[in-house]
């Protein structure tokens, strides 16, 4: 683990230094953080990835899941599971306006699942459907500088009024070379921390920054799904086709 | 032999017209992962509760499913079920146990084999030809337009289950609408289910004339003829979206694949008992069908209707055996009648979830008169990273008569806990309870309850 922490330091201050410019000396503003936050995260016109699920139980247990996803801008996100065997072939479509679509091969049909499914797990992982939607966090967040610290900037978010999460708030580290965060904590409607998101082994992929290994711990839970990706591409011309009815029971 | 050339021929005819799509692009064939094999080992046991426990239902079964993706716009899938019923009641003679196939029976049933291509002549056109389950509708598991394929009851329990269909589908995809078009050669029957659930679900119990009793009762059945006119079943479908809601519109034309009695000969065998011999038919009929799916405020919603307008099944029951004549009634009006489902579903924080839908129509009921209203609620909730899921709520409720509901109700629940020790495996324990007053559909199995443990593992 220690070994792991070095290599992903030393990628992080490797890839630093390949960036020009920095958020210490712009003097931005929170919101104009957040916008390049958004834009280093959401900047591909499309991308598609190889996701490797380790869930880990409280007592160390592990499962793993294998999922393949597909992005298109910032609003659209098809995910399909791989493995395990009871779950290949589910898949999840996430459109703009809320539309959520999921696919379960057992009934044969795609069925529109409501926004209150939101809240809970995807597949027995820690993220939740929220967790996966693809909403820009300047379109529902309001964002403020909590604090600066080495290397990074500590936005706090909260939600836009007649923006509804389950998360009351959200502390988003990003880094003062790309504003890619790497770290989000997401706190529950009682102020309590919930969840814990970690970016590391960060990337720079045809020219955007990836994040190789991302964890997302359920606090209360004890519980951690560590996601690692493979077969990164970005800008290939997704169609739109992708995004649709038609591609996920296909 | 018969059909199987015919699909090669299809199948011939449809890869000779798909386009440079289904060769597929060169990025499209770096994501395909060629041929896929798969699927589960379960077993269901079911015992009864009363004083003498008894085995009600068993059934072991191997599923295989093949998947092969050659290019991304093809796609090949199959699915077979192996199926050992457990209770074999084959055995009847003592030759019969020199048989395995009666002492111990097998049965393989192909529940899916088809072929899907992807920009079939055009890009936006989609081709699917073999045997496949199209399910229509936006309701949970009952669904009033979900007509094409026929019934499979042979588990009273898996509501909703239905065969595949051997058949082909169109699906045109255009201006953000999904329009297919489908054709199913050959009627298939639905399967029946056994026992008391048989005189439950279906309106062709026989019945002794007034003073008799019942003798033998055999029963004939008259399939539809293999010409298209008689066996086609074909049906057209609209769905889009409109206001964040989707929404579709559809027309089948096909038969009930729930059987009628049309003709009833009763014999004297020695008075006062009489043997009877019935006809079934599977009447013909039309079905106009509308369904919605969306949310308010988070909740799900979903409304699903069908409109019915079946031919005329007019019951001829001869009796002159008896010196009393030909009686003729009316076993279906050729009235329309309207199914319908309105529904929602809600998941609460801490992995608990609900769903209710109201019903009016079963899938076994036809015709205006005979439709009993329903209520369906199920809550789920998972607990311990998903290892348990306890579903302390499954409830099917019918009330008959709404003015008197203490004596026209049936309750039809089904509580469980489902574990999931690990990855692909799956144990479900619970109970099948019934109670019903006897003027209802469930009325003859009120008590029949009985615990059931289900276990699965997919590979």
């Amino acid at each position: 683990m220690r070994r792991f922490v070095v290599l992903a330091a030393v990628i992080a201050v490797a890839a630093a230094a390949a960036v020009p410019g920095g958020a210490q000396s712009t003097g931005l503003t929170a919101a104009q953080i957040l916008d390049k936050t958004d834009e280093a995260v959401n900047g591909p016109k499309d991308q598609s990835y190889t996701v490797h699920l380790m869930l880990i139980d409280s007592d160390g247990k592990e499962k793993t899941r294998e999922e393949i996803m597909l992005q298109k801008g910032r609003d659209k996100r098809l995910v399909r599971f791989e493995s395990p065997a009871d779950q290949r072939g589910i898949a999840f479509l996430s459109l703009p306006g809320d539309v959520q679509y999921l696919y379960l091969p057992a009934f044969g049909k795609v069925r529109r699942i409501a926004s209150s499914v939101r809240n809970t797990s995807f597949g027995g992982t820690d993220f939740t459907y929220e967790d996966l939607e693809t909403t820009r966090w300047s379109e529902k967040w309001n964002a403020a500088i909590a604090r600066t610290e080495e290397g990074a900037i500590v936005l706090e978010l909260t939600p836009r009024p007649g923006k509804d999460s389950s998360y009351s708030r959200l502390l988003i580290w990003a880094t003062k070379e790309s504003f890619y965060p790497v770290r989000i904590e997401s706190y529950d409607k009682n102020g309590s921390l919930a969840k814990i998101l970690v970016r590391e082994q960060l990337q720079k992929v045809s020219g955007y920054w990836v994040s190789m290994v991302t964890t997302m711990e359920d606090v209360r839970k004890h519980h951690k799904t560590r996601m690692t990706v493979s077969d990164v591409t970005f800008d290939t011309g997704i169609s739109d086709d992708k995004f649709t009815e038609r591609s996920l029971s296909h | 032999m018969k059909i199987s050339l015919h699909w090669t021929v299809l199948l011939g005819v449809a890869l000779a017209l798909a386009p440079a799509s289904a060769a597929g692009s060169e990025s499209d064939s770096a994501n395909q992962p060629g041929l896929g094999i798969g699927g589960a080992v379960s077993t269901d046991d079911r015992v009864s509760t009363d004083s003498n426990p008894q085995v009600t239902f068993q059934e072991y079964r191997l599923e295989l499913q093949a998947d092969a993706k050659p290019t991304d716009s093809a796609r090949f899938h199959g699915e077979a079920w192996i199926r050992s019923p457990g209770i074999s009641t084959s055995v009847t003679s003592a030759n019969d146990l020199f048989s395995v196939g009666s002492v111990a029976p097998v049965t393989v049933d192909l529940r899916e084999a088809y072929f899907e291509l992807s920009g079939f002549l055009f890009e936006n056109v989609d081709l699917k030809i073999g045997r496949q389950r199209i399910a229509w509708g936006t309701a949970d598991k009952l669904n009033p337009t979900d007509n094409v394929n026929p019934l499979d009851l042979s588990d009273p329990w898996d509501f909703g289950r239905h065969l595949g269909s051997d058949g082909a589908q169109l699906t045109v995809w255009a201006g953000g609408l999904q329009i297919t078009g489908l054709a199913v050669a050959l009627f298939t029957p639905a399967v029946l289910p056994q026992g008391e659930w048989a005189s439950a679900l279906m309106s062709t119990a026989v019945q002794a004339p007034p003073g008799m009793t019942l003798g033998s009762v055999s029963t004939s059945v008259r399939l539809p003829g293999l010409t298209f006119a008689d066996s086609v079943t074909a049906g057209l479908r609209v769905k889009g979206n409109l206001l964040g809601y989707d929404l579709s519109l559809s027309y089948l034309y096909g038969r009930q694949t729930l059987p009628f009695i049309d003709n009833v000969t009763v014999t004297p065998a020695g008075l006062p008992v009489a043997n009877v011999n019935a006809e079934l038919v599977y009447p013909r009929e039309h079905i106009f069908g509308a369904d919605m799916a969306g949310s308010i405020l988070g909740v799900g919603v979903w409304a699903e209707a069908a409109v019915f307008l079946p031919e005329k099944v007019i019951l001829t029951t001869d009796l002159r055996a008896l010196s009393m004549g030909v009686i003729q009634s009316t076993a279906l009006d050729n009235m329309p009648y309207l199914k319908y489902v309105l529904g929602a579903d809600y998941s609460f924080p801490g992995n608990v979830y609900l769903n209710g839908q109201f019903l009016h129509g079963l899938f076994n009921e036809a015709g205006a008169e005979n439709l009993e209203d329903y209520f369906s609620v199920d809550l789920e909730w998972r607990l311990f990273d998903e290892k348990l899921k306890l579903t302390p709520l499954s409830l099917l409720v019918e009330v008959k008569d709404w003015s008197d509901v203490a004596n026209n109700y049936a309750i039809l629940a089904a509580p469980s806990l489902t574990i999931h020790p690990m990855d692909n495996a799956e144990l479900v324990i619970g109970l099948h309870w019934i109670q019903a007053t006897s003027s209802t559909t469930y009325g003859v199995l009120s008590g029949r309850n009985e615990v059931f443990a289900h276990a699965r593992y997919s590979f």
